[in-house]
């Protein structure tokens, strides 16, 4: 008999400026891409439901409604900040493949995220593969330099979609096992 | 009354909600669905279906209606209509005086909040401009165009060797294959854009002057050494020291820069003391260099001194599939030099061009598109544009020149002929001689009855 799951989760993307936080997000929840890039402030939060359907009886099945929220680029962890954090089940940390600086910042976001909740799933996403020579992207040196993500490190765009509703369904996927297992 | 303070409460960009123990909403300004770009919202609606802002945030609401803490704010909320729009809300959450209830008081602040988005954007879009500029600048392996198997596995070679700073790279392949391209590209991944990347071409350089050039000289080592001179390895510290065509390197010099590599240390001509270099090196050939050493051209142990790693640049007919990509780079790029507009390779100008051999290579193809693009009268370049030389089919060499009706002049042709083959050779007079069958002393006597400037 599967086991069917409904339940809402709260997550938050984290990433330095420009790296494409907003346009995940909006091509997973509206399936759109602007090219004008908008700066976010403060936070902007989204609702989108995912439907999983396991492959076998033993498999997770469910709905997970994910209430998204996508944080502007954190200059200082203050107590606004930290209200936006709490609570979160999950977060997306999204650099930007062009642009290697804003891996910087993600080990300091991963840490203080983790003081907050630290029982949350976590996934690092180097977004913009549109932009850069996929064959000079070297996965392991993500993994090696990140080692808090394991191997929840996805490559994407979200300009062509690539890989975007994967990584939100993996979340979703390892929040629904968590969830299960609670 | 009532009237007055909604006027104000619009007026101000002010709302509330109040929400009992079991945050269900008992009361609610006027504005507040307009505030939150919402149709209706009820009475007895959970706080939660209204502000889905506060889910995650329970435990802080129990201890707001427990008192434990004062208030639970959210700035900067951010509420998007239908048309894209955004309106930036400011919520506070306390419990009323003297009562189980809490407030929700909803501040618009979109007006300060645009002012400071607008700012934030234009830092923002400066910074991350100057930061992908100097990305695009250092990731060069991206100006290597192509997206054939033998391109994809070159780009994965230059992207490991550029991680280990001190190993000798030799690259080896025909001419025009883009060697020097390459070794940029491993220069640019492996330093910072302050690191010299300095470029010997051994070939070019006459013997007399090629120690000196290379390795420097101080005051008085010879007869024109009137003050000291670093040498081109010594202006390569810290970074890369590229030396192409190094299968022509005079063999009298070949162990001083065995010697160098070995020890990173060298003589300046007329020098006792030794410098320290710490430089990457690449070194490059069209050679065979195997040959070479078998012939006695080339030392052995140098040759297994520069062989650490190695890659063999495919040559372009060897990646086929990338002609029509590079032609058509070129033509982008060469017509925007000529001031002209979305130019197009007809179907039979790809043809003539996928069925050629490129012995020239990248250079070869490029010099063909820019030719092109000066005689083509239209928007379409046409496989007549192309000159591209008669092939060699295979029969005798007598064949491959027929003479038009009109006749040529052969001293031009052989002007043509010796151009070109220096041409492909990029300068290197003993492979040009080679392709012409010519010894290097009768090569040089041609260059000279034809005024030709190498």
């Amino acid at each position: 008999m599967q086991l069917q799951i409904n339940t809402k989760k709260k997550i938050c993307l984290l990433g330095s400026y420009g790296v494409g936080k907003t346009s995940l997000v909006r091509r997973f929840v509206h399936n759109k891409f602007e090219d004008k890039y908008l700066s976010t402030i403060g936070v902007n939060i989204s609702k989108k439901t995912i439907t999983l359907k396991g492959n076998t009886p033993s498999d997770l099945a469910g709905e997970i409604n994910l209430f998204i929220w996508d944080i502007a680029n954190i200059v200082k962890f203050d107590a606004m900040v930290t209200n936006y954090l709490k609570g979160a089940h999950g977060a997306i940390f999204v650099t930007d493949l062009s642009r290697p600086n804003t891996n910087t910042q993600i080990k300091e976001y991963v840490k203080k995220f983790l003081d907050i909740n630290p029982d949350a799933e976590l996934i690092l996403v180097g977004n913009k593969i549109d932009l850069v020579d996929k064959e000079t992207i070297d996965r392991n040196d993500f993994l090696e330099s990140m080692p808090e993500f394991k191997d929840n490190i996805f490559i994407a765009s979200a300009k062509t979609g690539e890989n975007v509703e994967e990584l939100f369904n993996n979340l979703g996927y390892r929040l629904l096992k968590e969830f299960a297992s609670e | 009354m009532n009237s007055l303070i909604d006027y104000l409460f619009v007026e101000y960009g002010i709302g509330y909600a109040v929400f009992n123990r079991d945050l269900k909403l008992i009361r609610k300004s006027n504005n507040l669905s307009n505030l939150l770009n919402l149709s209706k919202i009820n009475l007895d609606e959970s706080l939660f279906e209204i502000f889905p802002e506060f889910f995650g945030l329970e435990n802080d609401i129990t201890n707001v209606i427990s008192s434990k803490i004062p208030k639970l704010v959210l700035d900067q909320i951010n509420k998007v209509n239908d048309n894209g729009d955004i309106r930036y809300l400011k919520y506070t959450l306390l419990k009323l005086p003297g009562a189980d209830n809490i407030l929700l008081s909803i501040y618009d602040s979109t007006i300060q909040s645009q002012l400071r988005q607008t700012l934030q954007q234009q830092k923002n879009e400066l910074k991350i401009l100057q930061e992908s500029v100097a990305f695009l600048k250092n990731n060069s392996i991206d100006n290597f165009l192509g997206n054939s198997n033998v391109v994809i596995e070159l780009k994965k070679f230059i992207s490991k060797v550029s991680k280990v700073k001190n190993t000798t790279i030799l690259l080896t392949g025909e001419s025009g294959t883009g060697k020097t391209l390459i070794a940029r590209a491993i220069h640019s991944l492996s330093f910072d854009d302050q690191a010299p990347f300095i470029e010997i071409n051994c070939a070019t350089i006459p013997e007399s002057l090629i120690e000196s050039e290379i390795f420097g000289h101080v005051k008085g080592a010879f007869t024109n050494a009137v003050e000291n001179k670093k040498g081109l390895i010594e202006e390569a510290d810290g970074g890369t020291l590229f030396l192409d065509e190094i299968g022509e390197l005079p063999i009298s010099l070949q162990p001083k820069l065995l010697t160098f590599l070995e020890t990173k240390k060298f003589r300046p001509v007329g020098s006792t003391k030794e410098v320290a270099v710490n430089a990457r090196i690449i070194t490059a050939t069209n050679v065979n260099l195997k040959e070479a050493v078998k012939e006695k051209k080339f030392r052995e142990d140098l040759y297994y001194r520069i062989n650490v790693v190695s890659s063999e640049i495919p040559s372009l007919k060897e990646r086929k599939d990338d002609i029509i990509l590079l032609a058509n780079h070129f033509i982008k790029v060469l017509s925007n030099d000529q001031n002209k507009k979305n130019i197009k390779l007809s179907e039979a100008a790809e043809k003539k061009l996928m069925d050629y051999s490129w012995p020239g290579n990248i250079r070869e193809l490029k010099n063909c598109i820019e030719r092109a693009l000066i005689f083509c009268d239209t928007d379409i370049i046409e496989s007549s544009d192309l000159a591209l030389e008669v092939e060699n089919s295979g029969g005798s060499s007598d064949s491959y020149y027929e003479l038009p009706e009109s006749g040529v002049s052969l001293e031009e042709v052989e002007k043509r002929l010796i151009e070109n083959a220096l041409e492909k050779t990029r300068g290197n007079q003993t492979q040009a001689a080679k392709l012409l069958h010519l010894s290097l002393d009768t090569f040089r006597y041609r260059l000279k009855k034809h005024n030709i400037v190498n």
